[in-house]
Parts: structure tokens; sequence; C-alpha cells
């Protein structure tokens, strides 16, 4: 009994020393500076090799230690990178890159146009190995007529293809990226524990005074639970997070809130090849049904903008502001629509939803709710995210589904989903003027011409009703007062490097 | 001849246990008797009569409900932590089943030698071990004994070890707890005899309580019949033995001596013994008696001596008297 | 002997059992790795190369027998997700497990011993009642709702301890203490309550036997028969349940790795399945009947120590 209640009382005497020097150790420290900024990934990486990874969230963390021969500016529009500047033939065939001079990579060796060579060579399948990407497979020669100039000539003009220059340089020979990633960033990798955290740290050879990193350390840490994120913020423990726009209510008076469109499209898909989805008529009376208002205020709390177009407003000059609005609810013409197609008491229907998504769960009750209205008995099945994958985005086994696709600058890479040959055409929409214009606007080389090309297969997509495209949710995100410079882009970029603390 | 001081007294002794719905389980009640010094108190009676919870309270193992149990031979000081521990030197307790009551986990050495160390007694581990070595030797136990463990011990070895850890302290009064019924036929005459030796050499005074008349008979000076947690018959071995008054202890006999003589028979108990949480009004025994009448019934008699040193507490005798 | 030929033979029919259900599993279980590692923004082409590098296009027979084949050479394979040796992946995140396990039986001795023996002690409806509702809350409060209650009052409020990531016990021990106090506290909450019912019941019950009447007539005071005569031997029933302890301790870490951010064996196991990687949840069960064997063996060995008069034999 002595023994015990000794054990007991040395237990509590740990545990006492343990919080109390806790609370020396935590503590914020407002006088201080810091040198570190700590944030959270909602996935553990893909891969840390960039010729292997697609994950938009590795992407947005990796965008700080790699970078392309172009980059993009918050705007996504294109701006020099690791090439000083790019002159395009008048052909459209031919893209010269200067190179920029006295640039390192993080292992110290000097960037040239061989590395350039080393990169492109594998990505377009010329080295003798297999292409990396299918994208660069328009890449008729690349060549390198001295150290500082790199030379692109294509098959085909096409408008979309400065953006693919984005694609990390690596250095010529390392093929350690997997492991040791080594890019020409603001930051360099320092290390990666599966499940735990990636460290990146400032790279202090950084060639563009301009970028240079003002926080000398960031942290990342793999966190998956919602909740975890929000405690981690509250106890000081992440500087800032991403979060639901929910958390978001809750943490304002205490947090800066940052809150932007990112880009992506909630899209509420219509099997288009499912016995009653394949009548127009049909999608058109469910977009009609549905009041997507509802959905913003309710899931997004209000943090996000409405669509009509499978194009966020992000996308700038590309986006078809002249759609907005094309489906207002109308459950008057809805019914009338159901009749004419034959379903003057509507139907039952399934909304298949990846499990993982709570947005995309609440999502589909407020619509399975609305479409009661007109007589749609909707039933919800969750189903866990790799069945999801394989089951409707692969095998395009559903009837309807919700889910959020993240948008490229790339308007081809986007509205390419839609056409009649794509291999994950998971909508299963088939019209032949639309797969005329997106093949037709790849090697259109005047912008104007283009442009309304890219307008018209929107309109062509919401008219048909391809899907219904509810909204583009904003990313949100909590940072601790004194933590500034969190700025946004309309793709995957967390920019560590234009982060501060005020002193 | 035996000295006739008194060494233990009990007066009034109550014990109740909580029972179920707060009803009180009287295991022993008012109950009053005195032991002599260096005598052997035989307590007889069926099991669940009380007389193990007697015996208990006898050492003050348990806390009586009312009454007192009161020692001669030293002074004696409740709440106090040293003369409770000579109490405790000086009362001992062997109990019925070897098996249960050393521990199973230690070795016969450190049993015995356990209250030695409690007691502050021997300068070392020498001298204790000495001591352990004589009172095994008593018991008739060698010292390849001291390194065994219980379960290498059959039950008359067992039982002889309970005697070695009881008599190790030197102690003047030791309740034997129906100690060799749960030995085989053929052990219980050599433990008794044990016993007995034991109680000469050492001067000792024993409580025996039994169930079995037979035993306690042939062991004890005096005997004290017991029945649902009070005394019915109280006498010398002698008294009891050859003129038994109460039709309890008539019962018992009758049960012991010869089971399948007919004439006997009627007399045999038959019917549960009573539940002691509801026992009956009037004579306790009532319910189970031969030759109840009315006033059984309705009036619980007093212990009367009926002749010197002979108590009985039945309606019959004092009808005969009166 | 044939205890432990017994023992063996039955481990090798349960691994190999084990390793043919779970291969049989992912064959039905839709979703491919590949695309579940990439997502939805992959280039066709990274897909095909991941899928190449995984072999999942070979016949299912043939990769079980390759894999059995390799297993029993000691490499269990390289991981889908993580692109690294899955025995080297499972050694690492042992490593957290194993200590939040150790910490929460630490823990469940602390708590729950001193509370169990004093209620047995003190064997009142006026303590029994209080507790049993308490242990009852213990029991049936599931550990991550505790853990989320212990973050929002020790580490957002009272900023005691951190509520994320992991410091190995050989980097700072102190911090690696913090770091996994309120994960085992939360787990050890529920297992607690079970000790201490079980601890109260078996001390009363021992209490019972005569030899502890025998220990205080020989003169020892209450708190001396309890430690010198009773505790040990009230301990042998408790043994068993600690057993189910262990199992429910790893069961309850899948959960609580994950509100903590701890990089455990629980969290693996949710990210292999959701990621479909195949040789790191093969990896994973092996391991798990494994610990469930040894576990089991341990019991049995505490048994015989504690009370000699068991025999493995």
């Amino acid at each position: 009994m002595k023994k015990l209640s000794i054990v007991v009382c040395l237990f509590a005497l740990a545990i006492s020393s343990i919080t109390a020097t806790g609370v020396k150790e935590v503590k914020p420290n407002e006088a201080m500076v810091p040198s570190v900024v700590r944030t959270n990934i909602g996935s553990e990486p893909d891969s840390l090799d960039p010729w292997k990874s697609a994950a938009t969230d590795t992407e947005a963390i990796f965008h700080n230690v790699f970078e392309g021969l172009m980059l993009y500016d918050t705007n996504g529009k294109m701006i020099p990178g690791l090439a000083e500047s790019v002159v395009i033939a008048p052909d459209g065939l031919t893209y010269t890159f200067k190179l920029r001079k006295n640039v390192l990579f993080h292992n110290g060796k000097p960037f040239d146009s061989a590395d350039v060579v080393y990169t492109y060579n594998n990505l377009t399948g010329m080295s003798g190995e297999k292409a990396v990407s299918s994208k660069f497979s328009l890449i008729k020669n690349i060549n390198a007529p001295d150290a500082y100039t790199f030379v692109i000539t294509l098959v085909e003009p096409s408008a979309g293809f400065l953006s693919l220059t984005s694609i990390p340089i690596v250095p010529e020979g390392y093929t350690n990226q997997a492991e040791h990633p080594v890019g020409t960033g603001p930051y360099r990798f320092v290390e990666y524990t599966p499940g735990q955290r990636i460290v990146l740290e400032r790279n202090e050879a950084y060639y563009d005074a301009n970028r240079m990193p003002k926080i000398k350390r960031a942290e990342i840490y793999i966190m998956t639970d919602e909740a975890a994120i929000v405690s981690g913020l509250q106890s000081g423990q992440l500087d800032f997070a991403s979060i639901t726009a929910e958390d978001a209510k809750q943490l304002s008076s205490d947090y800066t809130i940052y809150n932007a469109p990112q880009n992506m499209v909630q899209i509420f898909a219509l099997n288009n090849e499912d016995p009653i989805f394949s009548d127009v008529r049909v999608r058109q009376a469910v977009n009609y049904a549905l009041n997507k208002q509802d959905v913003i205020d309710g899931v997004f709390g209000g943090y996000a903008t409405k669509l009509d177009s499978n194009f966020s407003p992000v996308m700038g000059m590309y986006y078809n502001d002249t759609l907005s609005g094309y489906y207002e609810q109308n459950l008057a013409k809805a019914k009338q629509l159901l009749l004419e197609a034959g379903y003057p008491n509507g139907f039952k229907m399934t909304i298949t939803v990846p499990s993982n998504y709570q947005a995309h769960i609440d999502t589909a009750q407020i619509f399975a709710q609305q479409l009661a209205a007109i007589g749609i008995k909707a039933t919800i099945q969750p189903i866990e995210w790799a069945t999801w994958l394989d089951q409707v985005y692969t095998k395009a086994q559903y009837q309807s589904t919700i889910i959020g696709l993240t948008g490229k600058l790339d308007p081809d890479s986007v509205l390419g989903r839609y056409t009649t040959t794509y291999p994950m055409n998971f909508f299963k929409f088939s019209n032949a003027r639309y797969d005329a214009l997106i093949t037709k606007a790849k090697v259109e080389t005047n912008d104007a011409a283009r442009i309304s090309m890219y307008k018209e297969c929107q309109k062509i997509l919401t008219e048909n009703a391809a899907a219904v495209y509810v909204c583009d949710p904003n990313l949100t995100v909590a940072a601790r007062k004194d933590l500034k410079g969190y700025v946004f882009y309309p793709v995957g970029f967390m920019d560590l490097s234009t982060l501060y603390f005020e002193e | 001849m035996r000295q006739h001081d008194i060494l233990v007294e009990c007066s009034q002794l109550v014990k109740e246990y909580k029972g179920t719905r707060n009803k009180p389980v009287r295991a022993v009640h008012d109950l009053s008797f005195s032991i002599r010094q260096g005598e052997t108190f035989g307590l007889v009676g069926e099991s669940g009569c009380g007389k193990s919870t007697l015996g208990q309270l006898m050492v003050r193992l348990l806390e009586p409900t009312s009454g007192t149990v009161r020692y001669t031979n030293f002074q004696d000081g409740r709440g106090n932590r040293k003369q409770e521990k000579a109490m405790r030197k000086e009362n001992q307790i062997i109990f019925q089943d070897p098996y249960s009551s050393i521990n199973p986990r230690k070795r016969i050495g450190w049993l015995v030698e356990e209250p030695l160390i409690i007691h502050g007694i021997g300068k070392d581990a020498q001298e204790r071990k000495a001591m352990v070595c004589s009172i095994l030797k008593e018991v008739g136990l060698d010292d390849s004994y001291l390194d065994r463990w219980p379960r290498e011990l059959s039950g008359g070895q067992r039982q002889r070890v309970a005697i070695a850890i009881a008599l190790i302290l030197n102690p003047s009064f030791v309740v034997c707890d129906e100690v060799v019924s749960a030995l085989d036929v053929s052990v219980q005459a050599q433990v008794l005899n044990l016993l007995q030796e034991l109680q000469e050499k050492f001067g000792l005074t024993y409580l025996f309580i039994s169930h079995n008349l037979q035993v306690v008979s042939y062991l004890s000076d005096r005997i004290g019949v017991m029945y649902l947690g009070g005394l019915v018959e109280m006498g010398d071995t002698e008294q009891i033995y050859h003129h038994c008054l109460h039709p309890y202890t008539k019962a018992l006999f009758s049960a012991s001596v010869d089971a399948f003589d007919s004439v006997k028979e009627d007399l045999l108990l038959s019917g549960d013994i009573p539940s002691p949480s509801r026992s009956p009004s009037g004579c306790p025994f009532h319910t189970r008696c031969i030759s109840c009448m009315k006033r059984c019934i309705e009036e619980n008699p007093s212990m009367v001596e009926v002749s010197p040193g002979h108590f009985c507490a039945c309606h019959l005798i004092q009808g005969m008297n009166t | 002997m044939g205890y432990y030929v017994r023992k063996i033979l039955g481990f090798i029919v349960t691994l190999f059992l084990v390793s043919v259900i779970t291969f049989l599993v992912f064959q039905i279980l839709p979703g491919d790795p590949a695309l579940v590692i990439l997502g939805v923004d992959a280039d066709p082409v990274q897909i095909e190369a991941l899928q190449r590098t995984m072999h999942v296009d070979e016949p299912v027979v043939e990769r079980y027998v390759s894999w059995v084949g390799s297993a029993l050479h000691g490499n269990l394979g390289i991981s889908f997700r993580y692109q690294k040796p899955v025995s080297g992946i499972i050694a690492d995140c042992f490593s957290v497990t194993a200590l939040l396990a150790l910490f929460t039986l630490v823990l469940t001795i602390l708590i729950g011993l001193p509370i169990g023996i004093w209620l047995a002690k003190h064997d009142k409806a006026k303590y029994i009642v209080p507790f049993s509702l308490v242990s009852q809350l213990g029991v049936s409060i599931p550990s991550f709702c505790m853990g989320i209650l212990l973050i929002s009052i020790f580490t957002v409020k009272l900023r005691w301890f951190p509520s994320l990531g992991f410091t190995p016990w050989s980097q700072n021990p102190l911090a690696c203490i913090k770091g996994l106090f309120l994960p085992s506290f939360s787990l050890s909450l529920g297992t607690s309550a079970v000790l201490i019912r079980y601890l109260r019941v078996s001390i009363i019950s021992e209490q019972k036997l005569d030899y502890v009447r025998t220990a205080r007539s020989k003169g020892l005071d209450e708190n001396t028969v309890l430690q010198r005569h009773v505790l040990r031997n009230s301990l042998i029933p408790v043994i068993t349940i600690f057993g189910m302890l262990v199992a429910d301790v790893l069961g309850g870490s899948i959960i609580i790795e994950n509100v903590f951010s701890l990089p455990g064996i629980g969290k693996l196991i949710a990210t292999s399945i959701a990621t479909r990687d195949l040789p790191l949840i093969q990896g994973l069960v092996m391991y798990l009947a494994c610990i469930v064997v040894v576990c089991n063996a341990s019991v049995d060995l505490l048994y015989s120590l504690i009370d000699p008069r068991i025999r493995l034999l």
C-alpha cells in the first residue's frame, strides 16, 4: 500500500512537472516573431516525386519547392519562372525560352538548359523511357542551342501549351525525388515523416529577392480530422489552416479568416446514359427543381459562388457570364418538363455520394428534399472514396452523384472531360458539336476566337443540362491574427513565401 | 485439578449481519457464558447456528453488535493498536478448512514465521527460524517443510501448519473452529490427540467448536449446545453426555450415536433449521421439537440452573421443577 | 512440449487463413489503388505507371504465391501508398502505438489499482453507487469523444499538452510523454473502469477466504493483510482481463490516433484500407495476428509467474 501511494505521488509529480514545463513551452511568445509557420495538409502526399504526383493537395505544398519555366501569378496569368522570357514564333509552333542564370538547385547544382532538356525528355518520352505525362505528346522536338536557351517545337499550334510549362524542372540525372525532392523553389525540402509532417526550410540561395520567404521554416502537418485541425489552431499549434465554413464562424473572432473562390466546381452529375437521365428534358427539370442558394447557405455558410456553368468566375476571360441565372428554381417549369418527358408523377433515383466529403452528403440531402417537390424520390447512397473512384468515376456505374472537381487554368483540361472520347467522361455526355469545338479550340491561336469557342462549349453544357453546376465553394483559411500575407491562387497553390508575422 | 479462574467471559453478546431488505440476520443472540483458565470448552450445534461467528467474536476477529467479550489475563484496550496487538498475541484461532485457511501462494516457513515478524519476536532471522523449526517439530513436521508450498501438503499436514501458526506466539486462548471436520477420519484422531498434547504442554485454554457431539465430548471439560444463535444447554461433559435435558441436545445425541436405531428414530431431527433472519416467536426450537407445547410457541424459555453447573433453557424442565 | 507445438501450429494456420482472406477480400472490394492515390486529376499515363509498379494486372493466385514466397523470406513487399518497404513502415508506426498502449496500460494500473483497492476496502453503497455511475460513463463514452473533450480542456483552454504530432522517445522523452498523455489518458478511462470493477470484486471475494482471517488473527492490520496476502491472489483473475484490455487499447488506438494525429498503427490501418494498399494491409494483418498471439501467450506466462500452481505444459 505504501509503495503504491509512493508510485502515485511520483506520477502526480511527473505530471505536474510536465504540465509546468508545458506552459512555458507552448505559451505563445508575443514578444518574439516566430521563425516557423505551421499549417496542415488534408491528406498524405501521393508522391514527393513531381512526375508521379497528381493530387492537388500535394501540388499545393510542392509548388513552394519546385518551379517550372513559367509560373502562375495570383490571377492565373503565366509569368516567367526559371525562364526569364519566352518568345513564341508567329506560326505558334516554336517556343524559345531564355533561361535564368545564377539559379542553384537545392542540392547546390547550378541550373542550366541541360536540366530542362533532361526534364522534357522524360516528360515526352524522348529519352527512350516511357513518357511521364500524356499532356506533352504534342511536342515534336526540343533542343538547347546554348546553356541558357531552350527551344520547344510543337506538332501543331496549341494555345494552352504555355500553361503546361509550369511543370517542375528537376536537376539532370537526379533520380531520388521520391525520397528527397530537389527543386529550385523558395523553400527546400527537409523531411517527410509519413502520417506526421512535411518540413520545408527557406532556400537561402533563392534567386528572386522579391519572392524570398520571410519565414525561415514551414511545418506542414498531415491531419485529416476536422476537429483536430480546429483544436490545433485553437491551441496555437497551427498558425493557419484551411477549415470548413462552419468552423470559420466559430473561429472568426480570434482569427483572421481568408475567404476566396478556389476554382472548384461542385457538380451534381447525372449519368447521361441512364435510361431516365438520357432525356434532356428530365435533366433540365432537375436543374429547374433545385435551389442552389440553399446549398450555399446551408452547407457552405454563404461562402460560395453560385454557378450555372462548368467554370468558376475565377477562370476570368474564359468564364461565360451570360449563363449566370440560366436555371433559376421554377417548379412549374420543372413539372411541365417532367410531364413532357413522360414522368408526370416523378420517379425514383439514387444519389451516390463519396462518404468522406461531408459537404457533398449535406448537399445531397438538400437536393433530395427539393426534388421531392416535383415528385422525384431521391435516395442517398454514401460510398467509400475508393469505391466511388472505381464505380462512378472509372466505370460510370451510377445514376447521379455529387462531386467537386478542381479547376485548372487551362480550359481544355476542364472542358475536355466532357468529350466523347475522354476515358474518364463519367458524365457520359456526348455531343458532336461540342467535341468538334474542343478539338478546334485546342489549335486555335487567335485568343479571341479561342475564348469564344470555350464560352460556346460552356453554353452547350448548360443548355443540354449535362449536369447541375452548383457552386464554387470558397477556400476558407483561418490564420492567427499576426500572420499576414496569405494570398489565393486560382490553382492549388499554398504560397508560403508571401507569409510573414507582424512584429 | 484445573483452576477455576475465568479466562474469557462474554455477556449478552449479539452479532447481527445485514440481511436482504435491511432485515438483520441474528447470528448470535444475547449469549452469555465464560471459559475457565486451562479448560476445553466444547461448543456444539448444527451448521448455521452461529457457532463460527461466536468463535470469531471470542478472538475479536468480529466486532459484536452489542455485548462484551472480556479477557481477564491482560488489560483490554479497544482502539489502542498496541493493546490490540497484545490481544492478538494471546488469542488465536484455527479454522475448519486447512485448504483455504493458509495462503496458497506463500511458503510454509514464511507463513509460520510471519506472526513473529508482526509482533517483533526474535532478535534476527536466525533466531526466528529456530523458533519456527521448534514449533513445527511440536506439531510433528520436520525442517524440510520450511520451503514447501501449501499445495504440496496433505490436509492433515496443512492443519498442523495452521496449528503451528496459531501456537508460535504462545497464546493462552485458542479457538478451534471445526478443526477436524474437513479431514479424513483416520487423520482426525491424530490431530485431536496433538491438540490435547499441546494443551497439556503449553497450558492452553480451548474453545472447541464442532457440529459433532462425539468429538466434542471426547475433548471437552464443559459443553455448550447452541441453537439459532443462543445457548440452549450448558454443563460439564459428564452432565451433558449422560443427563442431557434439552430435546435438541437429545436429538443431537441420537443423530450421532446410531442413526439407524429404530427405537430412537422419533428423536431424530426433522425439518430445516429456521432462517436466522426470521427466528420464530417463543422457544426458537419449537418448530422442530417433538415435545412442543402451547407455551413453547408463545414464550421463550430462559436459562435455568438445573443442577450445579448444568444450565438448560426449556419449558419442559422448568415445568418439572415448578 | 505439447503446449508449444499446439500453439505454434495454431498460429501458423491462423496466419495462413488470415492472409488468404485478406487477399480475397481485396479482390472483391472495388477500387483501384493507383487511382485512389493519384485522385481525379491524374494523368492516365501516371496512373498506368503507378499500376505497373503495383503488379495489380497479374493473376490473383500468382500474386498471392509470390507474396507468400517473399513473406517467408521476411520481405512483406513495397507499400503502394508510400512506395517504401512495408516492414519499415509498420516498424515506425508500431513504435508509436506500442508506446501509446504501454502508457495506456500504465495509466490504467495507476488509476485502476488504487481506486479498485480503495473501493474494495470501503465496500459501502455510498461509495459504490457513485462509482458505478462514473464507471458506466467511463465505459460508455467513446474514447474519441473523451479525446476531443480533453483536447478542448487541456490543449485549447489550458495549453498544457499538445494535440498533434509525435516526438520519439529517443529524441525527447519529456515531449514524448506530453504528446502521448492525453490520448493514452482518454483510452485509459474506459479500461480503468473495467479494471476497477474486476479488481474490486476479486479482492472482495478473496477477502472472504479463511486465510485472510488467519492473517488477521496473526495480528496484521487491514492494510498489511491486503498488501501482503490478498492483493497478489486477487490479481490472478484480473490478469485474464488484461489480455482483453490490450485488445481494447489496440482497437481504440485506431480512432484516437486520428483524433490526436498520431502516426501509429491505427492511423496506418485506416489509410491503408482507404487507399487499397494491399501489401501494407497484408503486413498489418500479419502484424495484428502476431500481436494477438503474443498477448495471449504473455497472459498465460503471467499466470504461471503469479501463480506457480499453473503450469504451461
